[in-house]
């Protein structure tokens, strides 16, 4: 397994560009997951690594080794496209072995490393059976022992659960990230879906028009976005943003809404103290909140702010009840069992510890929390 | 709005049954999504609604009035499709008019341009109008095609997993605007979907269909907390039921010869009529408790893998064989393989038949 890295890398289609002055490094055996919304460049950034796409600017090292002018399959890498590519007039034994067998290995060796990679991904007991008569789940594992057993340094995935069905997507994570654990091989793994990030990446990388906003672990991304590109795009629902004026009163903050000068959310006057600190006074101010850390009460509260109840999403778990405060609209993750209709007035808290200040022009965090 | 009737509706692909003798109405001004896995039938369904395919058996009403003998053009339905389909020479102004174009409708131009706006305003792409359909992203696309559908004022509005196409985020923005929308023009909307969070979010009844069948009918919370059987219980839910073979004796739950056990207290017996022996039960991760030291009525665990969602911990955990799932507060912190100890909340408890998988409550 091995390390990559990525070095101020540039790439253009035509007048479009699609990455841009993008360095980072992949760790060995860290499962790195690169997500951004469509054309964000994450899939062009993965091209790039296997080699499928040249790069008009920068460098790229794939265990220690400059690779730029090595051609795809000669990077030792393993690019897993849709995990169903499986040949299907093949065994599950003669899918795994053909790659050995084009490269001439010798038959006993074949066999070694075949039933090594069976072991390891528990399909032994599936090895004479046809892809047809195979699960979902088997039919990935047999793509992704057809990837391994070359031994490659590192696996490059794209999208590659998207397509199925949201349950069987769900199966799928928890399979690919335990194969992970028990495996540990250096993986880089693109997708849109922000939940698929969250539970699978040893860290997160989040691109956003062929730029990388913030790269880290999943607590790190999400407890402490450093724009607000990533405090909304990680979380579902994403991070609520409240155009604001912050002005000191006494020993509170006082948090003014843009959209209604009447309504403000009152803080302790520590928040005033980090806003100063960092000459966020003389910037138009995004105030942000996560859906969880919104109160919701239903009698008139000291410090709290009218709302009113504009849709209700019940999950089973839990609930998304979005609010009406002033013209903004705010979504709160509630208990499955607060019943409230839509309409109803009710007052709502921030909790101080968990509000984010951002710079509205620059996108860039105030503080970290 | 108008109400839509099935009865006993079954159609047929050779000797496929697509969906077998459904029976259901969806009430005028409510939010109906069918919900299932892909094959279940739900896009056939609608179609036959719609007047795009026929069925072989049974009847379909809109308004009160049987349609099936009716044309599409002429059941007054407005069919929103999974791929935007617009004209992508044409501005949005002219994709959202030309459903109500004279020749077509024989609409005044005063009222094209009035209900034109007006869709324009809700569905917030009144800076769009003038901009060619080509150049617009996904979540625009889709808007306008849902602009499409309402300008013409239809008795129904028939959406076939209109969302599945965008990126995660964009869903989960339109979601709430489409409930919105459907509340504030109070318009009968039969929604199809394999997503169980769409279903959950905006149905005000979903119908849960798997090979065809109808398996049980209700509100999101209905299903959710009272699922009918074990497709059901394990269809609805993220992370989905854990489900364990089990046998019961007296209120002492035994997993596959005694690997590990529950009490499940008197009320959990009582609700399921004293049924004893044999048994299939779940429980949701939400209401599984995990504690660090061992605790009465707690059994072993292992830490078989841990997802990080930022608002909450997904737990997956190890008995002997059996790997489930738990969900727990963010600030839960374990090792992957550490030992752990866990109990089943009694009251959210699910018993159903081993052999016909069917609720015992």
């Amino acid at each position: 397994m091995a390390q990559i890295e990525l070095k101020n890398i540039w790439k253009r289609f035509g007048r479009v560009v699609a990455v841009k002055d993008l360095t980072l490094t992949i760790e060995d055996r860290e499962f790195l997951v690169l997500l951004g919304p469509s054309g964000c460049g994450k899939t062009t950034t993965l091209r790039a690594i296997a080699g499928l796409e040249t790069v008009d600017e920068g460098e790229i090292f794939i265990d220690g080794k400059r690779v730029n002018n090595l051609r795809a399959a000669d990077r030792d890498i393993a690019f897993v496209f849709q995990l169903y590519a499986l040949y299907p007039h093949l065994s599950v034994y003669k899918n795994i072995s053909f790659p050995l067998e084009t490269q001439g290995m010798k038959k006993d060796e074949i066999k070694r490393a075949v039933q090594e990679v069976a072991g390891i991904l528990k399909i032994k007991s599936i090895l004479k059976k046809k892809p047809s008569a195979l699960s979902g789940g088997d039919m990935q594992r047999v793509a992704l022992g057809r990837a391994m057993v070359r031994r490659p340094k590192a696996f490059l995935m794209d999208e590659p659960i998207g397509t199925l069905d949201a349950k069987f997507r769900e199966v799928m994570r928890t399979e690919l990230k335990r194969l992970h654990i028990d495996i540990g091989a250096t993986t880089v793994y693109v997708t849109h879906d922000q939940v698929e990030a969250m539970s699978m990446g040893d860290r997160i990388a989040v691109m956003n028009e062929g730029e990388l906003k913030q790269v880290g672990a999943p607590a790190e991304v999400y407890d402490n976005p450093v724009n607000l590109f990533v405090a909304n795009f990680i979380g579902s629902p994403g991070m609520n943003f409240i155009d604001v004026v912050c002005t000191k009163s006494n020993h509170t903050t006082r948090a003014v809404l843009r959209s209604d000068e009447q309504i403000c959310f009152i803080f302790s006057k520590m928040v005033y103290d980090r806003l100063a600190e960092k000459d966020a006074f003389s910037k138009d101010l995004v105030l942000g909140i996560r859906p969880e850390w919104i109160e919701i009460d239903r009698k008139k509260t000291n410090g709290k702010v009218g709302a009113e109840i504009y849709v209700v999403e019940p999950l089973g778990a839990s609930k998304i009840i979005d609010l009406k405060i002033g013209n903004d609209i705010v979504k709160a993750r509630t208990s499955a069992d607060f019943n409230v209709k839509i309409g109803d007035k009710v007052w709502v808290g921030l909790n101080e510890k968990k509000v984010h200040f951002f710079d509205k022009n620059s996108g860039n965090a105030i503080y970290m929390i | 709005m108008a109400n839509v009737k099935l009865d006993g509706v079954t159609k047929r692909f050779g000797s496929i049954t697509a969906i077998n003798n459904l029976q259901f109405e969806i009430k005028s001004g409510e939010l109906f999504v069918l919900l299932g896995p892909t094959g279940a039938g739900k896009t056939t369904t609608l179609r036959c609604v719609a007047g795009l395919e026929k069925q072989e058996e049974g009847d379909i009403y809109i308004d009160g009035v049987n349609v099936n003998r009716i044309d599409p053009a002429g059941r007054d339905v407005a069919f929103v499709f999974q791929y935007y389909s617009l004209y992508p020479h044409y501005t949005v102004r002219e994709n959202l008019e030309f459903p109500l174009k004279p020749k077509m409708r024989k609409t005044p131009q005063e009222e094209i341009d009035r209900r034109v706006s007006d869709v324009a305003k809700i569905l917030h792409i009144g800076h769009l109008l003038d901009r060619k359909s080509d150049k617009l992203s996904g979540g625009e696309m889709q808007r306008v095609t849902i602009g499409r559908a309402i300008v013409r004022n239809p008795k129904v509005f028939l959406m076939d997993e209109p969302l599945s196409n965008l990126d995660a985020k964009l869903r989960e923005e339109l979601r709430a605007e489409l409930k919105r929308l459907q509340i504030d023009l109070g318009a009968t909307l039969f929604f199809v979907t394999h997503d169980q969070v769409e279903a959950m979010t905006m149905a005000d009844r979903i119908a849960v269909l798997n090979r065809g069948h109808i398996l049980q009918m209700g509100a999101p919370f209905d299903i959710y907390d009272h699922p009918a059987n074990t497709f059901v219980a394990s269809f609805v839910g993220s992370p989905a039921i854990n489900l364990f073979d089990a046998v019961l004796d007296k209120t002492r739950l035994f997993v596959k010869k005694g690997r590990f056990e529950q009490d499940i207290g008197k009320k959990s017996l009582d609700r399921i009529k004293g049924h004893q022996g044999e048994v299939r039960f779940g429980i949701r991760p939400e209401d599984i408790e995990i504690v660090k030291t061992k605790k009465d009525g707690y059994s072993a665990a292992i830490v078989y893998n841990i997802e990080n969602m930022g608002m909450e911990k997904i737990v997956t955990l190890k008995i002997e064989d059996h790997i489930f799932k738990a969900v727990t507060t963010a600030d839960f912190e374990a090792d992957v393989n550490a030992g752990v100890f866990v109990s089943f909340r009694q009251d959210k408890l699910h018993f159903f038949n081993r052999e016909t998988h069917a609720n015992l409550v």
